[in-house]
């Protein structure tokens, strides 16, 4: 038989698998895990795995896609009120901190050429690990963590450039390098134009068209994905480049939360490859060259952005506690240093010792972060009375859904029901996954979000484990219990079975009221044929006054 | 990199032809190969191959994954003969076909198989709205398209086999995997799921560390990896962690299987005409003899004319089975290549034929229905019609009942018609849009037809009945009521508004009263349950 899923493959697998279950006992981020699945099996310890072409090309689509996904998490909208503090902070946090992650290997004794690829590297906070972390807890859409994403999405425009510059071929002199630069702002400037421009006006018609077809919609998306990438290869900027451009215009769209999902676990899947395989070609000696400077760049730098931080954001005047969350949440050196090392080692900026430097620093200030994100606010608990001094009233407030009603499903029957809930409730965020209901939607006074609510991203959107009244008006079981099990307890649940055996179960489940709309109308017309049988001409009479219903309901909606 | 642009390639040529497709309502499948034929003179086909394989794993995976024998329940027995005798007929008339025109036993193997099994990905998806609302044809089709499915997967699992002995050996390795898988199922994958602390990622990556460890297993035992992976999703098929994994697992099989059938596109070259001619008659297999075998069969287990048809619409296409067993046999040299393009391009006509059946199932079953004799009409007069028993018309014959009149109900579903005859009351068994059920309801001396029936086809049928005056009939929206009124409906039922009121009601019930949502809560479940009981 054919070997498909290599020995090596199915190894790597296997172990990450192992490894990840370790992880989440011990509470550690999966991408630990990962990593470490590369130490077990490269030259480090066991040398049983060497890349493979096949595995090769699953870690290069991995870092593509993970691009991509960012780029679609990055909705220019929803960032637009808190826009202008988080430029302010980006921008100088970065200067700041390339700065200062300059003086660390330049005092710890490095090359000037070494220290700067370092300094370049060890700027950015780890995207993955953050958005994880704070995913998990609930904590993505608090003040501080729109503010960590803001930074992070403007961080990785920085990443972008630093990575392309460090594809390019040659960069021996400041002009050099000036046109270099001046190449890859009009390169990315332009692709970042047409997938703008596209977002705009080709991409709405295109997924209005196809949003229905679960195929088409996911294919359209990844055929996207890849002509960008394509072009950027083609116009010699990376794959990541591409990728987060590509989903940058896609970012822009109501269906982006639905193709976040359906592309993610294929992120995921891809991710575990291309992180097991950075440390697949890592050298022990290498790893250990410099392991007492990493120890101390580690500890520097993470007390050192951390300062940064907080001094930044407090300086907007965001309250102590937001900016002491904001920046203890930002502490580590990102993965992407080991990309950005892995490229300057191909370019020869750098040798695989400096590489070895920058991963230890990445899995010791990684693994030490998630401690200090899992524990952010009790550890804020202990030293809130020493920043006293530092609070503020804050002029930012915290938009999150709380105590709302959430509708999942949208026809007739809903329409109703919303705009009576509408009443009672100040937020009311419609769940629906029908195409033809976006542009009603999109125009409507309601929090609108395209997609399907047994995935765990629009959850989380729709703030369903929050909400005081659910309604579900898909007699899907799958779709149901699940609402059960996500929803508050006391929240008000009502939703809809195609029959009594699946209404029994939910109320089972503690649904305080389930729709079986054939028992209703059943019920209905038998009561009426009562009277049919006594009195015809008063059937008529009742139907009538239905009738009259059913034109005016027909004249309001057409 | 290379594969990067064939990549591209693919993923643009697949989106072009599925927004194609997608005008016109045709699957998805033969889209991908279409988009294989186009791309095929760019792109190296054997470098994707690897990838490809991929795809069957996944593809395969998500099969045993959804596979629920739970949904078999009531239709089990009877699809089971139906499948059986379906299958061995069809397969035999096309074996010896194939033997005939001069083709050895493995190629006409090959072509009974492709001509016998359909394609559950294809036929499924067609019948999704028969099979969401539990109508009686889309369970069927559901039940023998699992059926053919597993025989499917046996097929498969010996048909590599070298030698009776090795043939044996591998069906019994293939039983046994997918025992373990169940064993596993039933005993270790809860506690796994536990572990793992339901978090999508742990699960995704338990899923594949089953999927290449069954796959693995098969590589030791040497027969086709395909089995590990149905296997591998049987293990992970528990509610509700198999709606997870389908969740995640369902994108990755989306990614790598478009890249499988786009690569199988790829491999077709020019065909010749002996070529053509033998796709035309594995189609001519495939399109009619197998539904007609079908339909057959389904009509000797006791199903009416129209249920056994409308069932068997969704069997008419070749299966993605047959395709991997193909693809495998044409790398291992075993299928000759004027075979395996055959079936190839059958595969595409036939699916693209499937979304035409399935759009005009109606249309062709007036044209086919066979011709019945109406038996004696019922010997009532001034009786109430009521057309349906599922919830709603057994709501409304409660009620009719409560009031003394006399009342015949008409069904298609057998059981649901004995049901009726149990309780004494008299019952037409058979198809709503033929003239002779309604004689046999002696419709000319009712009083009133009620119809409970949710299709506008139906409705219409009804409205055009030339007696009795009286007629109430359902409509699915407004729009439509409106329309049946004007033509001469008495009253024309909205479910929704009906519903739609009472919701409101409760809404503000439970806003305005703080005891009222507990009251509400006691009053449905204890209706429900006196309802549940009284069946």
């Amino acid at each position: 038989m054919i070997e498909v899923f290599t020995f090596d493959l199915a190894l790597i697998i296997v172990t990450a698998t192992l490894l990840a279950f370790l992880a989440r006992k011990t509470g550690q981020p999966t991408i630990i895990a990962y990593i470490a699945t590369g130490l077990v099996l490269g030259p480090v310890m066991f040398d049983l795995v060497i890349e493979s072409e096949m595995t090769h090309l699953m870690s290069e689509l991995g870092l593509g896609f993970l691009l991509f996904l960012l780029g679609i998490e990055m909705n220019l909208k929803e960032l637009e009120d808190l826009l202008k503090p988080i430029a302010n902070i980006a921008i100088w946090q970065t200067v700041l901190q390339t700065g200062f992650a300059f003086l660390i290997p330049l005092l710890l004794g490095f090359s000037f050429l070494e220290t700067l690829v370092i300094a370049l590297c060890t700027v950015f906070g780890a995207t993955p690990v953050i958005v994880k972390l704070l995913t998990d807890k609930d904590e993505i859409s608090s003040l501080s963590g729109r503010i960590d994403v803001g930074v992070l999405i403007l961080q990785d425009i920085y990443l972008i450039i630093i990575l392309a510059l460090f594809s390019a071929d040659s960069l021996t002199s400041v002009s050099q390098i000036g046109f270099q630069l001046v190449k890859i702002f009009s390169l990315i400037g332009l692709i970042g134009a047409l997938s703008y421009l596209s977002a705009q006006y080709f991409l709405p018609k295109l997924f209005r068209r196809i949003a229905d077809n679960k195929h088409a919609f996911f294919v359209h998306g990844i055929a996207w994905a890849f002509l960008f990438i394509s072009l950027a290869l083609a116009l010699d900027l990376s794959i990541e480049v591409g990728a987060f451009l590509a989903g940058l215009g896609l970012g822009q769209m109501p269906y982006r939360n639905e193709l976040k999902e359906r592309v993610r676990p294929l992120t995921d899947f891809f991710i575990v490859i291309f992180f097991s395989s950075i440390a697949l070609t890592l050298e022990t000696s290498n790893l250990y060259a410099y392991w007492m400077e990493a120890v101390v760049a580690s500890v520097l730098l993470m007390i050192g952005n951390f300062m940064i931080m907080f001094y930044l954001i407090n300086r907007l005047g965001f309250d102590a506690e937001t900016s002491f969350l904001g920046s203890i949440n930002m502490t580590q050196v990102s993965e992407f240093s080991l990309v950005v090392g892995g490229l300057a080692v191909t370019q020869g900026y750098i040798g695989n010792d400096i590489l070895g430097y920058l991963s230890l620093m990445a899995l010791m200030t990684m693994t030490a972060s998630t401690y200090l994100i899992n524990y952010n606010r009790q550890i804020f608990g202990k030293v809130e009375h020493l920043l006293e001094r530092f609070d503020s009233e804050s002029s930012y407030e915290a938009s999150k859904l709380e105590n709302h009603a959430v509708v999942i499903g949208f026809d007739d029957l809903a329409r109703n029901a919303v705009s009576e809930l509408e009443k009672f409730y100040d937020d009311v965020v419609v769940v629906d996954r029908n195409p033809e209901n976006v542009e009603e939607l999109e125009n409507s006074e309601y929090e609108y979000i395209y997609g399907d609510i047994t995935h765990g991203e629009v959850r989380k959107n729709s703030g369903l484990k929050r909400a005081d009244f659910v309604v579900s008006f898909v007699p899907d079981m799958n779709i149901n219990k699940q609402v059960l099990r996500s929803s508050k307890e006391d929240a008000t649940r009502i939703l809809k079975a195609r029959n009594f055996e699946e209404a029994s179960e939910l109320y089972d489940l503690g649904a305080h009221y389930v729709i079986v709309k054939n028992t209703l109308s059943g019920d209905k017309l038998g009561e009426q044929l009562k009277l049919y049988f006594e009195d015809r001409e008063l059937f008529l009479e009742e139907v009538k006054e239905e009738h009259k219903k059913i034109q005016w309901r027909n004249d309001r909606w057409k | 990199m290379e594969i990067i642009s064939t990549l591209t390639a693919i993923f643009v040529a697949a989106s072009i032809t599925l927004l194609i497709f997608d005008r016109f309502n045709h699957p998805a499948i033969p889209a991908y190969i279409i988009a294989g034929l186009s791309v095929g003179y760019f792109i190296d086909s054997q470098s994707l191959l690897d990838l490809a394989q991929i795809g069957i794993a996944f593809l395969v995976f998500i099969f045993g994954l959804k596979f629920d024998p739970k949904r078999l329940k009531d239709e089990a027995k009877t699809s089971l003969n139906a499948t059986t005798s379906q299958l061995l007929l069809t397969s035999l008339i096309a074996f010896s076909a194939a033997s005939i025109i001069g083709y050895n036993s493995f190629d006409s193997a090959v072509f009974a198989i492709a001509a016998g099994l359909s394609s559950s990905l294809i036929g499924l998806e067609l019948a999704e709205k028969e099979i969401q609302f539990e109508l009686l044809h889309g369970r069927i089709a559901e039940s023998m398209h699992m059926i053919q499915d597993v025989l499917g997967l046996l097929i498969l699992g010996v048909i590599f086999a070298s030698g009776l002995e090795n043939a044996v050996f591998s069906l019994g390795i293939t039983v046994g995997m997918f025992a373990f898988a169940l064993f596993l199922r039933e005993f270790a994958f809860d506690f796994i799921a536990e572990q793992a602390d339901f978090s999508s990622e742990l699960m995704m990556l338990s899923g594949l560390t089953a999927l290449v460890g069954f796959i693995s297993l098969t590589q030791f035992f040497e027969i086709p990896m395909a089995i590990g992976a149905f296997a591998a999703g049987l293990t992970a098929a528990k509610f509700p962690h198999n709606m997870e994994l389908l969740d995640t697992m369902g994108s990755i099989k989306d990614f790598f299987s478009a890249v499988f059938f786009v690569a199988l596109g790829a491999l077709v070259t020019l065909p010749s005409l002996s070529i053509l001619g033998l796709a035309a008659l594995l189609v001519f297999f495939t399109s009619f003899v197998n539904p007609y075998a079908s339909y057959k069969a389904l009509r000797l287990q006791g199903y009416d004319a129209r249920t056994s048809m409308l069932a068997s619409f969704p069997l008419d296409q070749i299966s993605e089975i047959t395709l991997i067993i193909a693809i495998q046999a044409s790398i291992l040299g075993l299928l000759s290549d004027s075979m395996f393009q055959a079936v190839l391009l059958a595969a595409v006509v036939s699916m693209m034929i499937s979304s035409y059946t399935k759009k005009y199932e109606e249309e062709l079953y007036q044209l086919l229905k066979p011709e019945r004799k109406a038996e004696e009409p019922l010997d009532l007069e001034n009786h109430v019609i009521v057309v349906g028993h599922h919830i709603q018309g057994k709501r409304i014959l409660e009620h009719l009942q409560e009031e003394g009149v006399k009342v015949a109900v008409i069904d298609n579903d057998p059981e649901k018609v004995s049901e009726v005859r149990e309780k004494n009351i008299p019952a037409v068994y058979g198809d709503i849009m033929d003239q002779e059920t309604w004689i046999e309801a002696n419709y000319t001396e009712a009083r009133l037809i009620v119809s409970t029936v949710p299709s506008r086809k139906v409705s219409e049928k009804i409205l055009d009945l030339e007696r009795p005056d009286d007629k109430i009939v359902r409509a699915s929206d407004p729009w439509e009521a409106v329309e049946h009124m004007e033509n001469g409906a008495l009253h024309a039922v909205v479910p929704d508004i009906a519903a739609s009121e009472l919701l409101i009601d409760h809404i503000e019930g439970i806003m305005n009263n703080e005891n009222y949502r507990e009251e509400l809560r006691r009053k449905s479940l204890l209706e429900v349950r006196e309802y549940l009981e009284s069946q």
